[in-house]
């Protein structure tokens, strides 16, 4: 509902349809941000509107594809019945526990790796084999070896986030430049001074990105635990949704999911510009 | 304007003896130092300058302790070097600034790594920016800072625990001839007002000539001192000093020698 709000807002100033008042914006002219906000809404529109209208036409089962007002009530039922915060608590939980894990034994081990260079060298073309492994395919022994409660949850989560985080830490950690090091030598810095005060500020810009990844990747390793086996979250009432035929339910989910990812974003976007001044 | 005189200005001697260094790239060895000899007097200007190959930086490098010597005998203040001593400051090619810190702070490092008073610090990174001219500067970030001024702070920065051996690599090769020319000024006047010995890297003759006492002219391939230049011009020296006969009388000697050492290579030799 307050997306639709928003979007007669948008439309009016610039679409001149509104009745010309004081309550009109004024604008510098019609740049090119505001020509992409008014084509962000025409898709938006767009896109409800052909679904909507899909959805009436029942060309596609009701099974599969529910018409966006169903879903909305069905987010709405939902939110007042208050059935939506165990799940989303669960999932969120799981999603952001794994992921702090992730993140602080990514960068730990990363430390661990500048104090010697032979073991980065000898560790690091595996740890590339086992990123490009598609580590959701082991969900189900990470359940038969963790069992059924929150662990084999946080564990998936935490194996997905940990290793893009962990190869851009290594990088960026061992990419300082030549001239910077022997600066550090010349005015006889230890080696934890050159960890603190070089290689872990270089290496921000480097980790930073990687943490939009890892997050991303936790929720997905959350998600998919759950699917395996929950007696909540998200994933699970999903699929129970989705197998009693309540797809309306299953799309108000999918709606949930998307803004808790996209809240996810918002806090390391903040995050990223609080620690600008370490972007390259 | 003037800078407090900090602790006795003592300058640092450097001896060289018989000092080489032999690299091996790709199974080849490569001689970027034959067996070499210098005295440098404490409080003397000298510029290295020859051709590239010649082996100045790599002297550099080994008077900084940052690199080994293959053979020979390198001493500070009659001290062997065996790593880099801490009277002894380097001045980089790049300004090697971090980007994270602010003029101020970057001034700074030297003491924030010695661990030593930050407010003493802050007072002399002050004085050695408004010497500069940067003082309106200090809370920027490098990336605001144009190429002559971030070498500005890198200099500053290499003054900061007032060295007795100052070590410069090339420090104004990558600007344009008059920044080059300011940040020459600026460097005879704090050199002149905080005496120190200083070894100083360039290409250029002119610069050579306006900063040094002696001039070492090496030629390369191998590496190796090819003759050394008294520059007998009267000091405290000024811009104006550019523009006198005996200026250009020195920047020719100098360039006759440097045709001379690298004569004896024409462009002919293939490895």
């Amino acid at each position: 509902m307050t997306v639709q709000n928003e979007a007669v807002d948008l439309t009016r100033p610039i679409g001149g349809t509104s009745p010309s008042g004081p309550v009109r914006r004024r604008r510098r002219g019609p740049g090119t941000t505001a020509r992409a906000a008014v084509l962000a809404v025409v898709l938006f529109v767009a896109a409800i509107g052909g679904w909507a209208a899909l959805a009436a036409s029942e060309t596609i089962s009701p099974l599969l594809l529910p018409a966006p007002l169903d879903v909305l009530s069905a987010l709405q039922t939902m939110f007042v019945s208050g059935s939506v915060w165990p799940n989303l608590w669960a999932t969120a939980y799981e999603t952001l526990l794994g992921f702090l894990i992730a993140v602080v034994s990514a960068l730990l081990v990363s430390f661990a790796f500048t104090f010697s260079e032979t073991v980065r060298k000898a560790v690091f073309p595996y740890l590339l084999v086992i990123q490009t492994f598609p580590k959701v395919a082991i969900a189900p022994l990470v359940i038969a070896a963790f069992g059924y409660g929150l662990l084999p949850k946080v564990v998936l989560a935490g194996l997905m986030a940990f290793f893009p985080v962990l190869t851009n830490a290594v990088v960026g950690l061992s990419s300082t430049s030549e001239d910077h090091d022997n600066l550090f030598r010349s005015l006889r810095a230890r080696r934890w001074q050159n960890l603190v005060m070089l290689r872990i500020p270089h290496a921000l810009s480097y980790i930073l990105p990687a943490l939009n990844t890892a997050a991303v990747l936790a929720l997905i390793g959350a998600i998919v635990a759950e699917f395996v086996s929950a007696r909540q979250g998200i994933g699970f009432a999903i699929q129970a949704y989705t197998q009693t035929g309540d797809v309306a339910s299953t799309y108000a989910l999918l709606i949930v999911l998307a803004a808790f990812g996209l809240l996810i974003w918002l806090a390391l976007t903040l995050l990223d510009r609080a620690l600008k001044r370490y972007k390259r | 304007m003037t800078i407090t005189p900090t602790a006795p200005a003592s300058a640092a001697s450097v001896h060289v003896r018989g000092l080489t260094k032999t690299f091996v790239r790709r199974k080849r060895r490569i001689e970027a130092l034959a067996p070499t000899d210098l005295h440098i007097e404490p409080g003397e200007f000298v510029s290295l300058i020859g051709p590239s190959g010649c082996g100045k930086s790599t002297l550099l490098k080994i008077l900084a302790g940052l690199l080994e010597p293959s053979d020979g005998h390198v001493s500070i203040n009659d001290r062997a070097v065996t790593e880099p001593p801490p009277e002894v400051s380097v001045a980089f090619q790049k300004p090697t600034l971090l980007p994270w810190r602010t003029v101020l702070d970057n001034v700074c490092l030297p003491a924030h790594i010695a661990r030593s008073s930050k407010a003493d610090a802050v007072r002399k990174a002050r004085e050695l920016l408004r010497s500069m001219g940067l003082e309106a500067f200090e809370r920027h970030y490098p990336r605001e800072l144009s190429g002559g001024m971030e070498q500005r702070v890198s200099i500053a920065r290499s003054l900061l625990n007032s060295p007795t051996l100052l070590l410069m690599d090339e420090p104004f090769g990558a600007l344009d001839e008059f920044t080059r020319e300011d940040l020459n000024d600026e460097l005879i006047s704090v050199w002149q007002r905080e005496p120190k010995t200083v070894v100083f890297v360039t290409h250029s003759i002119s610069e050579a000539v306006f900063l040094s006492d002696r001039i070492v002219v090496m030629s390369a391939r191998p590496g190796r001192v090819h003759s050394i230049v008294d520059v007998d011009l009267p000091r405290p020296r000024e811009r104006s000093l550019r523009n006198t006969d005996e200026f250009y009388a020195a920047v020719r000697d100098v360039r006759v020698l440097l045709e001379d050492a690298r004569s004896p290579h024409p462009r002919t030799e293939t490895p």
